[in-house]
């Protein structure tokens, strides 16, 4: 199933299928790309970022850039 | 011989400079830029090295001003060896941005960092296999125990360029990459495909090969949650992390006020006032009256048309009494004891999860996590806090942070002396400041076109900070601030006692009484330390303290003070970061001062305390 | 063994959160406290906040013992103690700091004797309770890292 980033629940995990928007590239070299396996750790309150892990890096992403990210769950 | 140390943010890369160079660093700004740079000095093995500290950066397409100065830095220095910094832990992302260095034919040498934490995540990488798959030297290295780094100068000092074509032969020899037909050059093999292809890898392609590179070089074993994971996890969630945050914050203030309390008030203040101040009066040429000496010592005051001396520091107004019993007596303790614990929440980490934390609020003010960076730098020193603004992505965010920063934020000198003269409101100036950053911001963010991008932040792992960098760091913001401070404050007393014994403040007192009496609600007099306070805050708020008023006018006008304007060394660095923007802030500066401070007259008046 | 920790720390955290509660009510009150063990400061920073920090800690010791020596729990049990150490920490820089300088301006140093004399008792809340607090240091040694997770892998979500 496929699902936005920024809906998954804590702790769950998937699989990026798509990255969305201008700023993909910045989102790469930090580590984030398409086929990497993406965990969220926690979701700030009030529209806030979610902290996310891939492989050894943690990651703030604001709201609407996780919207922009596709994951595949298991 | 130049050597720039590269390297993603928080991979350590101050670190290896620290255990690499001795203790005559210099920080300066790069040229036309206020994006601030370390250099110093090493030997090794007889040859003399100048090591050159580059910003921190996550790829060579730069994203904010500091990363283009670290592109900038590197094309400036097309000779510079290399030291490109990759934390072991992180291995893909690090060797993306090596490749991409390798590729531009540079002469470098790869540290593996933080090998010390990557074997305690059971990560291990092949370090020599990697190094005959990209063609530079790669060095496992502990920065903070200065593992490696012998080896690291010694391959360094050996290295020779290995450039886009050998790259792309040993990648292709290893059966990692196919590249394009050969039209005739020197490095190919058996004419079937072209070693020194024509153009750069994309972004794409040279992702493959990352990803295959490491396939063959990383191994990630069974690894178990620690506790420091544990400790780095709950600090980062709301429900968790806000009151942590809280704690840390209550210690900050805690510990700030206390040490420059012990320091002012225990021991520094008696120094001045028994000691300093009475030896300058006795022997200073001129001696009572005299205009000299009232500029330079002691300007007294005259009770019953009979000129009586001062007895404290703050109240002579010397330059060389009050002026340097306010930088070195009141303001240094507590700058000092900011820059500590700042840099020890930097070191630890700490800071990106605070981001995180306030990103929530910060958002709906046109800004994100990281302006918490500039907001609390300000908290010590609103120019550095300037400074900081080029962290932040477009023009709108810079102007916003820059604008609300400049207005609201009152730095460690200020507080200091509020600290001082009104020990009992200054919490209450604060949270009026504070309420109007949030005020103003969220107006300013509605006004301003413009977009305010999602944050993207990396969250570095928990660090044991090393005693040595910490003490480092302190000393050289120390002593930057005083660099600043002292010919500012000799400059600002210098000019108001002049313009006093003219008369001429008298004048602008009288020309703009129906200003501050009717509008602001404070007395006339408060015209002269206004104008002290375009040179410095924490001077204008000690003349403040000298005229008489009510405590709800004395609040009023030191809220006045904080706001009105920025000081000169604020000024002078929004006008460079800034520019043409900077105009479109003062202007927002001066309205804002007019409501804001009206504003509390209004309250007063409701309150009917005025 | 894992009965007596529990129920150790399962105390420590009740006498926190009691005393938290107290300073803060005090302070919001500005009722002055004080006791022959115990003081707690008027202050509107020292007892607003720090007792606000002090409830946090006992709620961090009190929410940590379920599943008790697993690295997450271990994870509260130990800032429950690290925001007891801040509030004890500044109380007793604040002590020191008050001691050493001399009340009469002709004096720098307080003599050794006299100095001595303003170190003595009674504490705040959070030193009295700090003593209290150390044993968790035992704890880690213990159960740090002894004992894998359920999932031996990333980060359950546990609140």
């Amino acid at each position: 199933m496929i699902k936005d980033l920024y809906e998954l629940d804590l702790g769950q995990t998937g699989v990026i299928t798509t990255i969305e928007g201008g700023r993909r590239h910045h989102l790469t070299d930090l580590g984030l790309r398409v086929g990497k396996c993406v965990t969220v750790l926690t979701r700030q309150p009030f529209h806030g970022p979610v902290v996310i892990q891939v492989d050894q890096v943690t990651l703030s992403l604001g709201k609407g850039l996780a919207h922009k990210i596709k994951v595949e769950v298991a | 011989m130049k050597v720039l140390l590269l390297g993603h943010p928080n991979v350590g890369k101050s670190v290896i400079f620290n255990r690499l160079t001795g203790a005559d660093v210099i920080s300066s700004n790069y040229p036309g830029t206020t994006v601030d740079y370390k250099k110093g000095l090493m030997r090794h093995k007889g040859q003399d090295i100048e090591v050159i500290d580059v910003p921190g950066t996550f790829s060579l397409e730069p994203r904010d001003k500091a990363e283009a100065v670290a592109l900038d830095m590197l094309r400036d220095h097309p000779q510079a060896r290399i030291i490109c910094v990759i934390d072991a832990t992180k291995l893909e992302r690090g060797l993306y941005l090596a490749l991409d260095l390798i590729e531009k034919g540079y002469a470098m040498v790869v540290a593996l960092n933080m090998w010390d934490v990557a074997h305690d995540k059971n990560i291990s990488v092949d370090p020599v296999k990697l190094g005959s798959l990209i063609g530079v030297p790669v060095i496992p290295t502990v920065a903070v125990s200065a593992e490696g780094l012998s080896t690291l100068m010694d391959r360094l000092l050996a290295v020779e360029p290995a450039g886009i074509a050998e790259l792309y032969k040993r990648l292709r020899l290893a059966g990692l990459m196919t590249g394009t037909t050969c039209n005739g050059c020197s490095g190919c093999i058996a004419g079937q495909t072209c070693a020194s292809a024509p153009s750069v890898l994309s972004s794409e392609e040279r992702w493959a090969l990352v990803e295959e590179i490491s396939r063959r070089t990383l191994t990630i074993g069974h690894y178990r949650h620690t506790l420091k994971d544990a400790i780095g996890d709950y600090t980062v969630k709301p429900l968790t992390g806000t009151p942590f945050a809280i704690a840390i914050l209550y210690a900050f203030w805690s510990i700030f006020s206390t040490f420059s309390g012990l320091m002012t008030d225990g021991f520094l203040g008696k120094a001045f006032d028994r000691y300093w101040l009475p030896w300058m009066q006795g022997w200073f040429p001129g001696g009572p009256g005299t205009w000299i000496y009232g500029v330079m010592v002691d300007l007294g005051h005259f009770k019953d048309g009979v000129w009586i001396a001062s007895e404290t520091c703050l109240e002579s107004f010397g330059v060389l009494t009050s002026g340097l019993y306010l930088e070195l007596g009141v303001v240094l303790p507590a700058v000092f004891a900011f820059y500590i614990m700042l840099a020890l929440l930097e070191d630890v980490g700490y800071l990106p999860r605070l981001a995180v934390l306030m990103d929530t609020f910060l958002h709906k003010i046109g800004l994100h996590g990281y302006a918490i960076v500039p907001t609390i730098l300000s908290l010590g020193c609103n120019v550095p806090g300037v400074e900081a603004t080029r962290i932040l992505e477009t023009k709108k965010q810079r102007f916003v942070m820059m604008t609300i920063l400049a207005i609201f934020i009152p730095c460690g000198a200020q507080i200091a002396i509020m600290q001082d003269v009104i020990p009992s409101y200054t919490g209450f100036v604060m949270a009026y400041l504070f309420l109007g950053y949030f005020v103003f911001g969220f107006l300013l963010n509605r006004i301003i076109p413009g977009t305010t991008p999602d944050i993207i932040m990396d969250v570095p792992v928990y660090q044991r900070p090393i005693l040595r960098d910490v003490r480092r760091k302190v000393a050289m913001r120390t002593k930057s601030f005083l660099k600043d401070a002292i010919p500012f404050v000799t400059l600002g007393i210098l000019i108001v006692n002049i313009l006093y014994s003219h008369g001429a403040i008298d004048a602008l007192a009288r020309a703009s009484a129906p200003i501050f009496e009717g509008w602001f609600g404070v007395p006339r007099q408060t015209a002269g330390p206004l104008v002290a306070a375009f040179l410095r805050k924490d001077l204008a708020i000690a003349q403040l303290s000298a005229i008489t008023m009510t405590k709800y006018q004395l609040i009023t006008a030191i809220v006045l003070v904080s706001i009105y304007f920025p000081c000169i060394g604020t000024f002078f660095m929004m006008l460079k970061e800034g520019g043409k923007a900077f105009f479109g802030s003062l202007a927002v500066l001066i309205s804002v001062a007019f409501i804001w401070v009206g504003l509390l007259h209004l309250v007063w008046v409701i309150l009917g305390v005025q | 063994m894992v009965r007596l920790w529990q129920g150790y720390f399962a105390l420590l955290g009740v006498a926190v959160l009691f005393c938290g509660l107290l300073e803060f009510l005090a302070a919001a009150a500005g009722h002055q406290l004080a006791c022959p063990l115990v003081v707690f400061s008027t202050g509107a920073f020292r007892g607003l906040w720090g007792g606000l920090v002090t409830i946090f800690s006992g709620i961090f010791l009190l929410k940590g013992l379920g599943d008790f020596g697993e690295v997450h729990q271990l994870g509260k049990l130990l800032i429950g103690c690290i925001l007891l150490w801040i509030m004890a920490g500044t109380d007793i820089f604040a002590l020191i700091a008050a001691a050493i300088p001399n009340a009469q301006p002709e004096l720098w140093l307080n003599s050794l004797p006299v100095f001595l004399e303003s170190l003595a008792p009674p504490y705040t809340p959070a030193i009295t309770l700090l003593p209290f607090s150390l044993p968790i240091i035992i704890c880690l040694r213990i159960f740090g890292g002894a004992k894998p997770p359920a999932d031996g892998g990333h980060t359950p979500e546990d609140r």
